[in-house]
Parts: structure tokens; sequence; C-alpha cells
């Protein structure tokens, strides 16, 4: 319950309130700000490299035509499985949890 | 028209606008200056110091800020990190109630500013805190909570054991 050495301290505060004028105090902390494009800049330029690598490698092994024929052939295998195996499906579900779980991840982290 | 402080961290963490972080530190420099002009008891060659210290300690980490928090009390959180620095380095004296000669009620009212500033003097920084940031400045004893790093209960004592200290300063009967 709010007593009433509540409402005395406060109007004893308000009494001596405070509002203190910018008078420059903010130009001085902006002129003061360190440098922080360095860091995201090196961030950047690791992504660019790790990303024209992985491109390179994915064009010398012919990864368009790897990529296809590897999903080809998973598909003409899952269709004439004359008996379901379920531990090949369970590790395929997993592989594919976690290859929508890390961009959602890393999504998030950029956004929020 | 003013932007919300949601927009200028937006800002200030995608384009790093410089501009946007100046209308933060505009918007809430009074508020922290002042909270450190009470914890250093009307120290303003260090205020200014301490204050620019938790902006730019704010720009540094203003990454990590969690937007479901509000800016205000994370920024009031840092501010108290920074104090807390600052205070253990140099320690700021605290007189002892019983040797202090106790505010008249007949006395005028315009020694009331001086005194209140006196009677901060009577706490301990954790009573000095919380008392400043729940009557002063509206936060909330959870809010309150989250700055200090204190559990609720012992947020709670604090604002109770510092209302105590003040009335026997102010010999207040009510």
């Amino acid at each position: 319950m709010k007593d009433n050495f509540e409402d005395f301290i406060k109007k004893e505060i308000s009494k001596s309130n405070m509002q203190i004028p910018d008078n420059g105090f903010s130009d001085q902390v902006i002129s003061n700000l360190p440098v922080r494009k360095k860091v995201f800049a090196r961030r950047e330029i690791i992504i660019i490299i790790s990303s024209i690598i992985s491109a390179l490698v994915f064009i010398l092994i012919n990864g368009v035509n790897l990529f296809l024929t590897g999903l080809i052939n998973l598909f003409n295998n899952l269709i004439y499985l004359k008996t379901p195996n379920c531990e090949f499906v369970i590790v395929l579900l997993i592989f594919f949890l976690i290859s929508l779980l890390i961009p959602y991840v890393e999504l998030r982290k950029r956004i929020f | 028209m003013s932007l919300p402080d949601s927009i200028l961290i937006t800002r200030v963490i995608v384009n790093d606008d410089h501009l946007a972080f100046k209308i933060l530190v505009e918007r809430y420099q009074s508020d922290i200056r002042s909270l450190l002009l009470r914890l250093t008891h009307g120290n303003k060659d260090i205020v200014d110091d301490l204050a620019q210290d938790s902006f730019i300690r704010v720009y540094k980490y203003l990454s990590s800020y969690n937007a479901k928090a509000k800016f205000k009390t994370w920024l009031f959180r840092i501010t108290y990190n920074v104090f807390c620095e600052y205070y253990n380095k140099n320690k700021i004296v605290q007189l002892d109630i019983n040797t202090l000669e106790f505010r008249d009620k007949e006395s005028d009212n315009s020694s009331h500013a001086i005194d209140f500033q006196q009677a901060l003097k009577v706490l301990n920084v954790n009573e000095q805190i919380v008392i400043i940031l729940h009557f002063e400045k509206g936060f909330t004893h959870k809010e309150i909570s989250k700055i200090t790093k204190q559990p609720l209960g012992t947020v709670k004592t604090n604002i109770m054991r510092g209302k105590e200290k003040l009335k026997k300063f102010y010999n207040y009967e009510g």
C-alpha cells in the first residue's frame, strides 16, 4: 500500500528535479565513438571469400550434375524400395531438418 | 516528429547511423546525467565522463541488445554497471545516520533541494540506486531488479530500508 511518505519523498525529489541541458554533450559522445565499420567489413570479407571458394569447388566437381544425379538416385531408390527402410528415412529427415535449421538460426541472428 | 527508440536502434545497428545515435543520446542524456549526479553526490567533474562512457558502451554493445526489453532499462543497467566500476575504484563517502543533525520540521522550504541530495548520503549505494530509480525515475520493482541485478525481494527490502532511513533523516511522522 502506498503511504504518505512516498508522496512526501516524490515531492522532495520534484523540488530538486534536475533537467540537464545537452550543451554539446551529445556531440562530444559522437566524436568519441569507436570505429565499428572494420568489424563488419572483416566479417563480410570472410563471407564473400568462402562463398567464392564454395562456388568454384561446386563448378570444378561438376556440382550441378552430381547434385541432380544424386537426387534422382535418391528418389528412384525410395520409389522402388519394396520394404520401407525406416532408418534411412529418419536419417534423411534429420538432415533435412538440420539444413532448414542452420539458415533459420543465421537469419534470426541477423534480423533480431 | 520523434522517431521511436526501436527505429533509431535499428538504424544504428544496420547503417551505423551516427545521427540516429545522437538522437538517442539527446533523448536520454538528462536522465543518465541526473542519475549519476545523484549517485556521485553532485560530483560534476566525473558525471560527464561516466555518462559518456555509458553511451559509448551502449553503442559498442547495441547489437547484443534484446528488443524484448525496454531500451531505457537496458541503458540504465549499463550506466549502473559503469557507476559500480567507478564506485569500486573510488569509494564514495556514506554518512552515518546517527551522527547527522536531522532536519528541523520548521526549517524553510528553500533548503529542500540540498536536503534531498544530503538525505541520499545516509543511504548505502544499493539503497540509493533503488530509491532514485523508483521514486525519481519511476521504474517498477521488476525493472529495478533487472537494472541492478538484485533479486526482487532484495529490491523491495532496500526500498523499505531506504525509506526508513529517509524518514529518520527528515524526522517524518506520518
